[in-house]
């Protein structure tokens, strides 16, 4: 089996083994002790969103750590704990906000997945704040955040534009402090197959969970673990927080309902992202899988999709280009498809994309004009810039 | 007059969260932080588990190898700077 012969870096060995819950202590010490660019290090854990779990672990080996070096990680530490405690605040107002003006919400990602994968709110990074409602009360939770101080790119006026919501999945807004990502679709309908259902779902599988004696109404877990499996491949799983944070959910949870984590994965033609994300928990958090589920991972997994992501996490990382199309991020979606049909399907949305601002600049009749004049937009922004 | 007597109540409207040897606490209202040293997160501990001032004084002398008085002018002064910032009400 290829990926029993895989090998990570020492940088990426040790951000996995300072993240698991039961560590290998020799082994931990071992690596620390091979950091030769202590700098690089603090980096890679940051980018893959590690750093507060790292920092935890880190704090057992103060001992061998350069002063400076550990007082720098105390210190990002304690600048994301602050940060997370800022955005939990604004969470738990703007939910609030929501509730007190009949809006049904969802909150997903950010502080609540945080509480509900680590039981605290600091052991997570996150940057924004990501909220669902559904398409009908959007334009009013817009209005709300506008009426209490969140300003965005857009305005309100957008959102009558029936295709945006075709299209896209979100509108941010923001104010001095935090992001709120407003959402009425949990994906853009271009990268999968997916149909509406997806969001029809997520509201009739909902749970809540208490963050300082608030509740906030979150994703049941085997919905909110489906969808965080389809996030991570949306994004070839560039973070291993995003795997990290699965990791935890499905440790702590003994009862966690397989079937239906696999009906969810047949209904919205996600299999082989489902199966393939639990051989990567497999392989490398050693979680163990009974029978039910190790047969569905034998035959809709890929080992060459995992086989790419862990050759991404070895090589050094660069920064995301702001490319036109981006090659990379195409042929992971594709490769991620459970067959040839939609494999196609997903490419031609992919290359005929519309994106917000077509629809802020063009105010056409029909959904397929944005479509025939994309080449031509295209074409447009590469001569301009 | 603030003594061991005073009832107080913590408000929900306040984010707590140990880091290290701090306490950092977040009024949601004002978006504003204060950091409490090690002392004053342990009595912040035990005030958010009894709000009997007395209580909290005699747990802290079973722990703690620290004279009384000093334990008490601790605590008062304590109280009374949480209560200057508005992060504890008087019951």
């Amino acid at each position: 089996m290829k990926l029993n012969n895989i090998t990570f870096s020492n940088e990426i060995e040790l951000i996995i083994e300072a993240t698991k819950i039961d560590k290998d202590y020799i082994e931990l010490e071992k690596n620390i002790n091979r950091i030769s660019d202590w700098n690089k290090f603090i980096d890679l854990s940051y980018t893959h969103g590690v750093f507060p779990l790292v920092y935890q672990t880190f704090k057992e080996f103060e001992d061998i750590i350069p002063q400076d070096i550990f007082y720098k990680m105390k210190s990002i530490n304690l600048y994301i704990v602050k940060q997370n405690m800022l955005m939990t605040s604004e969470l738990i107002k703007v939910m609030n906000l929501l509730l007190e003006n009949g809006i049904d919400a969802i909150s997903f990602k950010g502080p609540t997945l945080s509480q509900m994968a680590y039981y605290d709110i600091t052991l997570r990074q996150y940057s924004d704040l990501d909220i669902l409602v559904k398409s009908k009360n959007i334009k009013k939770a817009f209005k709300i955040l506008n009426k209490n101080s969140y300003i965005s790119k857009y305005s309100s006026e957008l959102l009558d534009n029936k295709y945006l919501y075709d299209i896209s999945k979100d509108m941010a807004l923001y104010n001095e402090k935090v992001i709120v990502e407003l959402h009425w679709n949990l994906f853009e309908k271009r990268f999968f197959s997916l149909s509406n259902d997806f969001n029809e779902l997520a509201f009739i599988n909902t749970s809540s969970i208490s963050i300082n004696n608030h509740n906030i109404k979150v994703l049941s877990i085997e919905f909110y673990v489906f969808y965080l499996i389809i996030h991570g491949s949306k994004h070839y799983w560039e973070r291993i927080e995003w795997l990290n944070d699965i990791y935890r959910i499905l440790s702590d949870n003994t009862t966690f309902n397989y079937r239906k984590l696999f009906n969810y994965s047949f209904k919205l033609n996600s299999k082989k992202m489902t199966a393939t994300s639990l051989l990567m928990l497999e392989k490398i958090y050693n979680l163990k899988f009974e029978s039910e589920v190790q047969s569905f991972m034998k035959e809709y997994s890929s080992e060459n999709i995992i086989m790419d992501i862990f050759n991404i996490w070895n090589k050094s990382r660069t920064e995301k280009k702001d490319n036109l199309i981006n090659i990379d991020e195409i042929t992971f979606i594709l490769k991620f498809q459970d067959n040839y049909s939609m494999k196609i399907k997903v490419l031609i949305k992919l290359l005929f994309q519309v994106k917000v601002d077509d629809i802020k600049a063009n105010n056409f009749k029909y959904l397929f004009m944005y479509y025939l004049t994309r080449p031509i937009r295209i074409l447009k922004s590469f001569i301009l810039r | 007059m603030i003594s061991l007597e005073t009832k107080i109540t913590i408000p929900e409207t306040l984010l707590l969260q140990k880091v290290d040897e701090e306490t950092i606490l977040l009024d949601i209202n004002t978006q504003e932080y204060f950091s409490l040293n090690e002392l004053g997160g342990i009595i912040w501990e035990l005030l958010s588990k009894n709000n009997n001032l007395k209580e909290v004084k005699d747990e802290l002398l079973v722990t703690y190898d620290i004279n009384e008085k000093q334990i008490i002018d601790d605590i008062l002064n304590f109280i009374s700077a949480l209560i200057k910032k508005g992060l504890i009400e008087i019951e």
